[in-house]
């Protein structure tokens, strides 16, 4: 990608991430928010989240991980069921990655 | 809440803000690396991705960036992607704004550069624990959150230069991580659970679809399986989500 594109992208990706963040500080804006879009709304973090995990964990370069050793699998199930039971996001992902990391050492070795 | 005699509620907010925040920098930390160290090989060179992550400050949409410009995607449909993948921080301003809505608008326009997943999640514990400056304990989560992505996206770009294997040492797996606990944490409601399964299903099924256009279906089908599933939930339940 030349210069002048990859200005042309940091620039559109730096206006359009700050203006999704600040969209509904405006004044008068939250206001106007249809509740049925509202409603929709409270399902977006949770979809785009998981819709970038669940690739990421399941498929090894286009295609299905069938592998049972997969370490991103059980270091993400290890990460989900601490915050599940513990409700603490240090304790949750320290524990995925100990999980991660040991199983991806003793597949390797 | 414990306020000593010689700290303002404003200095005490942010420090708490901070410190709401230094244990989520164990995912931000080691996914600012890998984003600094797959930078060059993905053809952004390291000015450009120090740049990023100032001015751009959001690690999905960046790592997603890398994914579509090593797919020689052109700037446009990167452009349209973080758009979608960053529908959600819209959500989280739109959930902050009663709590913001004293706060002057200025301040709030600079207070909305800071609105990454980390400091959403680490200002809802803010506003559960009664913080009354939530403005200066979202600055000192922001400027924890961010100072932590720009200096170790630095240190992944220098690393990424210094020792090449880098990129093969699984640190992606830290968004992986990340991204499950804040999920997790979200899951509060039944429709909440199935809008997850379904995004996650269509994400796996679409992913072939060129230009992360699974992505945006699956976020769609998400959303719609989660509203659906809304319907058929007691009404008490549903309204904590």
């Amino acid at each position: 990608m030349d210069i002048l594109s990859i200005c042309l992208m940091l620039l559109g990706m730096a206006l359009v991430t700050y203006g999704l963040r600040l969209v509904f500080f405006l004044p008068g804006v939250g206001d106007k928010l249809p509740p049925r879009l509202r409603q929709a709304m409270v399902y977006v973090p949770v979809a785009v989240l998981t819709a970038i995990v669940i690739p990421e964990v399941f498929l090894h370069q286009g295609q299905l991980n069938t592998n049972l050793t997969n370490p991103q699998l059980w270091g993400m199930l290890a990460t989900g069921v601490v915050m599940w039971r513990s409700k603490r996001l240090l304790l949750a992902i320290s524990a995925g990655m100990l999980v991660y990391y040991l199983l991806r050492y003793f597949t390797q070795h | 809440m414990k306020l000593t005699n010689h700290t303002s509620p404003a200095a005490m907010a942010f420090k708490q803000g901070f410190v709401a925040t230094l244990p989520m920098q164990l995912g931000v930390a080691p996914f600012a690396i890998i984003f600094g160290t797959l930078a060059a090989p993905s053809g952004l060179p390291p000015w450009a991705a120090l740049a990023m992550s100032v001015l751009v400050y959001a690690g999905s949409a960046q790592f997603l960036a890398l994914t579509l410009l090593a797919a020689s995607a052109t700037w446009p449909v990167i452009v349209l992607t973080t758009l979608v993948v960053n529908l959600r921080h819209a959500l989280y301003s739109a959930t902050l704004q009663g709590p913001l809505a004293n706060v002057p608008f200025w301040r709030r326009a600079a207070l909305a550069y800071f609105l990454t997943d980390e400091t959403f999640a680490a200002v809802q514990s803010g506003l559960n624990q009664k913080v009354t400056r939530i403005d200066a304990f979202m600055l000192g989560s922001g400027l924890c959150n961010c100072s932590c992505w720009v200096v170790f996206t630095a240190v992944g770009i220098l690393l990424g230069q210094a020792v090449p294997q880098l990129q093969h040492w699984g640190l992606e797996f830290a968004m992986v991580a990340t991204f499950t606990g804040i999920v997790v944490s979200m899951l509060l409601t039944r429709a909440q659970l199935i809008a997850a399964i379904a995004a996650g299903l269509t994400a796996l099924l679409a992913a072939a679809l060129p230009y992360k256009l699974g992505l945006m279906l699956a976020v769609v089908a998400g959303v719609a399986a989660g509203m659906a599933a809304a319907r058929f939930e007691p009404i008490s339940k549903t309204q904590t989500a």
